[in-house]
């Protein structure tokens, strides 16, 4: 089998709606219909913290802000159903160490939960949150929601105080996901009026630069390519019209951030051109709400109403193949979210079988799919093809 | 010429809500609800009657009235939910229509029927209109011609091709807003010696805007308390002309039509808010048509703008005869200083250093400290104290969307307010750590709010940029040069105690109804009354 399940955890009583691991440390966030976010330990499959208290509906989207620099700080940002975005801060005083222990271990031997800090609360989107993504810096936070607006904040230094920076009404539908370029100053969203819109900052002011047209539905989700060389960007997207595409930037003007690319004139208005590249190999039938594309392996999974989970990977530039393909990966269940994610040194709990150990050698041993379903469990996956 | 228009950029930047303000309502609770139907009974009365296993029960005692549902334009511009594209541009374009035909209508060429067919009484008699300072701008930009000549063509469309009997610049409204508006401030601000009328909270949130308005109270009722009592200068003009034509001419209000020129949409609004109609049903505004709609109006009357002789020595003879007697003509159609959205704050805080020099003999001077973008900007008004300065006031201009976000979440209370620096981003990319304004309103006397970037020079009812092969104009480009039109007319300088002393004096003692107004929350649609039956976006 290309592909097998190495881990089951049943998180949930209702379904997870988006999965996100951390960029350095092994934990996981789950957003689910609880109105609590909840973090796991990808050493040991554990829960070691859970976020409640403050939305007031489901969590529809969770983001890790990147570590950046000096700043110690682990702080989650939480999409939900009530219209606002929350701030979360770890209390570095108490949480599970970083490798190897099973919790925090309290005077009588048990195993406590961490203490997370609920520290802002974004307001001003009309209706539902649907998503939410730090920027590769952790400069800005982008959030999307059934208003059709994408709104762009700025953090101050201690992640308390949030300024908006823009609201972007291009979108003409309800927006189902936002995601930052690895490390470009660009923005993508995704929306049920079947586009994809790319944004970025010209002057002072946050525009729309491009569109993406090509989908004959709503597009449920995109994830950027972590492996392009400098001032390159391609991005896959997957939507209701059950195909996974490719889309690659073709040509650009103006400047991003505060690179400058060469362009005729330096007035220009900001804008790119994006072409696609590929139709992935179609094996969904029925919407596929999410895609993730590694930034190891360069393999890209996609999962969907239709309970598959599919591997592809890039043979020659635009020429894709199936690797590996899972039927009923959450058994009858529809499947919302998938997540490449590093594979963590992990002894197996339990006797469980599944808990092998990081291959040096062998990078493609480094990476696991994370899963998430209606079923409310969170499934680990292992690819087993070598490259 | 008709790339001057385009219909799909009726964006006044603040985005429509998703639910009807006004929706019809399902009462989940009835419970003797089996099927029903929608029929027309003897009467064309719409009754419903229930549906037993397929047959219609059509008895008078199973049939339920209906009462049609109503809406009206009042009620759809007051949500700015569903108007979008498509309907507003409906709307919008059956104002100038609806002047074109209220016109040919007091012409005797046509007539309006009420519906039992009888001739409506009342024609319009009278007709005035009046342009606002960012209107002329904005023809004169597309056109290519000075403001001057701007005026000097308005005065031959308005009373030779219209048949308009008056026309004026608003300058006067303006003029009598912007002296109020610092008197509001002084004494708010407990910095004058008269004894305070009304306290108001600071920092005090200009309203002139009505997007900004409608806004507050759909969706920030905890901002009400804030905002300015003093209404804008497109209805303080209606309020004077109406009762100087009245007394001029002998005629009564509801005879008298007046048309205003504006920049944007939502002062369609404005003009049809309840506080603005008499107890007799007279608006103060009958129609406001925006610059687009001038433009409109021209191709659907076959009229080349660039055609339309000047009115001969407009500033003096042509404008002065287009005014009623008592109207200060000149000030009319001069500007003022400050911004291009009326200057409210350069005023306010010109009145407060005019008062803290007269009362402390000390010189005032006024610092700008850019925001983090050009729509924010913070100004502070220093004493200088010997040889040193201090800061005595503060105020700040916010436009867009955007900054307004974090101006109404900083007014929130218990909410931690600026005060903190945020490092700008631009600023940690390169290195230096440069601060810029935070938004701080409760350390702000007076705040110039604008939903529009750029202000009302840039309103969503603006002729845009040409965008033709080799006119083509960039949008900031386009910007600048409209402002720099705005820039270049004549200004005067606002004597607030002659215009105080003039409006009271036309005005009568009642000041009060003439300059102020008053706001309160739109009742939004509660969930647990119902469930509209429709929310806009629906996809069927």
């Amino acid at each position: 089998m290309p592909i097998k399940q190495v881990h089951s955890i049943p998180a949930h009583v209702d379904r997870i709606w988006n999965l996100a691991p951390h960029p350095t440390l092994p934990l996981l966030a789950t957003a689910t219909s609880d109105k609590a976010a909840q973090i796991y330990s990808l050493n040991t499959y554990f829960p070691v913290a859970q976020l409640d208290g403050n939305h007031k509906r489901s969590i529809r989207s969770v983001s890790w802000k990147p570590k950046t620099g000096g700043n110690s700080e682990v702080v989650l940002a939480t999409a939900s159903f009530d219209g606002t975005v929350g701030i979360w801060i770890r209390d570095n005083d108490r949480f599970v160490q970083d490798v190897g222990s099973t919790g925090v271990i309290d005077d009588s031997g048990s195993i406590g939960l961490e203490e997370w800090e609920f520290v802002a609360s974004l307001e001003g989107h009309e209706n539902e949150v649907k998503g939410v993504d730090w920027s590769c810096e952790g400069t800005y936070l982008a959030s999307c929601s059934r208003d059709k607006s994408v709104w762009i904040w700025e953090a101050d230094e201690s992640n308390e105080e949030f300024e908006c920076l823009a609201v972007l009404q291009d979108h003409t539908q309800d927006v189902k996901h936002v995601a930052w370029h690895p490390n470009e100053e660009l923005l993508a969203s995704a929306s049920y009026d079947d586009t994809i819109r790319l944004w970025r900052e010209d002057d002072d002011d946050w525009v729309c630069s491009g569109e993406i047209i090509g989908h004959r539905s709503t597009v449920w989700c995109i994830d950027f390519d972590k492996m392009t060389g400098d001032g390159e960007a391609r991005l896959v997207s997957c939507s209701a019209d059950e195909t996974v595409r490719v889309w690659s930037r073709q040509s650009m003007t103006g400047k991003i951030g505060s690179r400058d690319f060469p362009s005729t004139f330096r007035s220009d208005p900001v804008s790119e051109n994006w072409q696609q590249e590929a139709i992935l190999p179609q094996r969904h039938s029925g919407p596929i709400y999410a895609v993730s594309w590694s930034g190891r392996s360069g393999r890209i999974v996609s999962v969907g109403a239709d309970g598959l989970l599919i591997v592809y990977q890039e043979v020659n530039k635009g020429e894709w193949v199936v690797i590996a393909e899972e039927e009923d990966a959450h058994s009858v269940f529809e499947i919302n979210t998938a997540v490449w994610s590093k594979k963590w040194k992990s002894t197996a709990p339990h006797g469980q079988e599944g808990g092998a150990e990081k291959d040096e050698t062998n990078p493609d041993n480094e990476e696991i799919i994370i899963t998430g379903g209606d079923d409310g469990n969170i499934n680990i996956w292992e690819v087993t093809i070598q490259k | 010429m008709s790339a001057i228009l385009s219909a799909q950029d009726l964006n006044d930047f603040i985005g429509p809500g998703l639910a009807c303000i006004n929706p019809v309502v399902v009462n989940r609770s009835d419970t003797n609800q089996g099927a029903t139907e929608i029929q027309i009974d003897s009467s064309g009365n719409p009754v419903e009657v229930s549906v037993d296993d397929g047959l219609s029960n059509t008895t008078a005692t199973a049939a339920t009235q209906l009462t049609p549902a109503q809406i009206n334009l009042s009620d759809c511009l007051a949500c700015s939910g569903c108007i979008t594209s498509a309907e507003s541009v409906l709307v919008s374009l059956q104002s100038h229509t609806e002047l074109l035909s209220i016109l040919r209508q007091s012409r005797g060429e046509s007539a309006e029927k009420d519906l039992n067919g009888k001739e409506s009484k009342n024609p319009k008699q009278v007709f005035v209109a009046s342009i606002s300072h960012q209107s002329r701008a904005s023809l004169s930009a597309a056109f290519n011609i000075s403001v001057d000549a701007v005026d000097a063509k308005l005065v031959t469309l308005f009373r030779d091709i219209l048949g308009f009997q008056y026309l004026v610049g608003t300058g006067v409204g303006r003029q009598v807003a912007l002296a109020y508006s610092a008197q509001e401030v002084l004494l708010k601000s407990g910095k004058k010696s008269d004894s305070p009328s009304v306290v108001q909270k600071t920092p005090v949130l200009a309203s002139i805007c009505p997007g900004w308005i409608c806004y507050v109270e759909k969706t920030h009722p905890h901002v009400l308390p804030y905002l300015s009592a003093i209404k804008s200068p497109q209805q303080i003009t209606g309020s004077l002309l109406k009762r100087l034509i009245r007394e001029e001419r002998g005629v009564s209000a509801d005879e008298i039509y007046h048309v205003s020129v504006m920049p944007c949409f939502d002062k369609k609004l404005e003009a049809s808010r309840p506080d603005f109609v008499t107890g007799e049903g007279v608006r103060d505004v009958d129609c406001v048509i925006t610059t687009k709609e001038v433009v409109q109006l021209l191709l659907d009357e076959n009229l080349d703008f660039m055609n339309i002789s000047e009115a001969g020595d407009a500033r003096t003879g042509g404008l002065q005869a287009m005014a009623p007697k008592l109207w200060p003509v000149e000030k009319s159609w001069e500007s003022s200083d400050g911004s291009s959205s009326g200057g409210y704050l350069w005023h306010v805080l010109a009145a407060l250093g005019d008062e803290i020099t007269r009362s402390e003999s000390k010189p005032t001077d006024l610092k700008v400290v850019p925001g983090k973008n050009s729509d924010m900007v913070e100004y502070h008004l220093v004493a200088i104290d010997g040889g040193k300065e201090v800061i005595v006031a503060k105020a700040a201009q916010v436009y867009g969307f955007r900054n307004i976000q974090n101006l109404v979440r900083k007014l929130k209370t218990g909410v931690k307010t600026g005060g903190r620096t945020v490092l700008s981003a631009r600023a940690k990319k390169s290195g230096t750590a440069t601060s810029t304004a935070t938004l701080a309103p409760t350390e702000y006397d007076y705040v110039e709010v604008m939903a529009c970037p750029g202000g009302c020079i840039n309103g969503g009812g603006q002729i845009g940029a040409p965008t033709t092969d080799g006119d083509a104009v960039g949008l900031r480009e386009w910007r600048d040069m409209v402002e720099n039109k705005y820039r270049g007319m004549r200004s005067s300088a606002v004597d607030r105690y002659a215009v105080q002393h003039w409006a009271e004096t036309i005005w009568g003692s009642d000041i009060d109804s003439l300059v102020r107004t008053s706001y309160r929350a739109v009742e939004g649609f509660d969930a647990k009354d119902g469930v509209p039956a429709v929310l806009v976006g629906d996809k069927w």
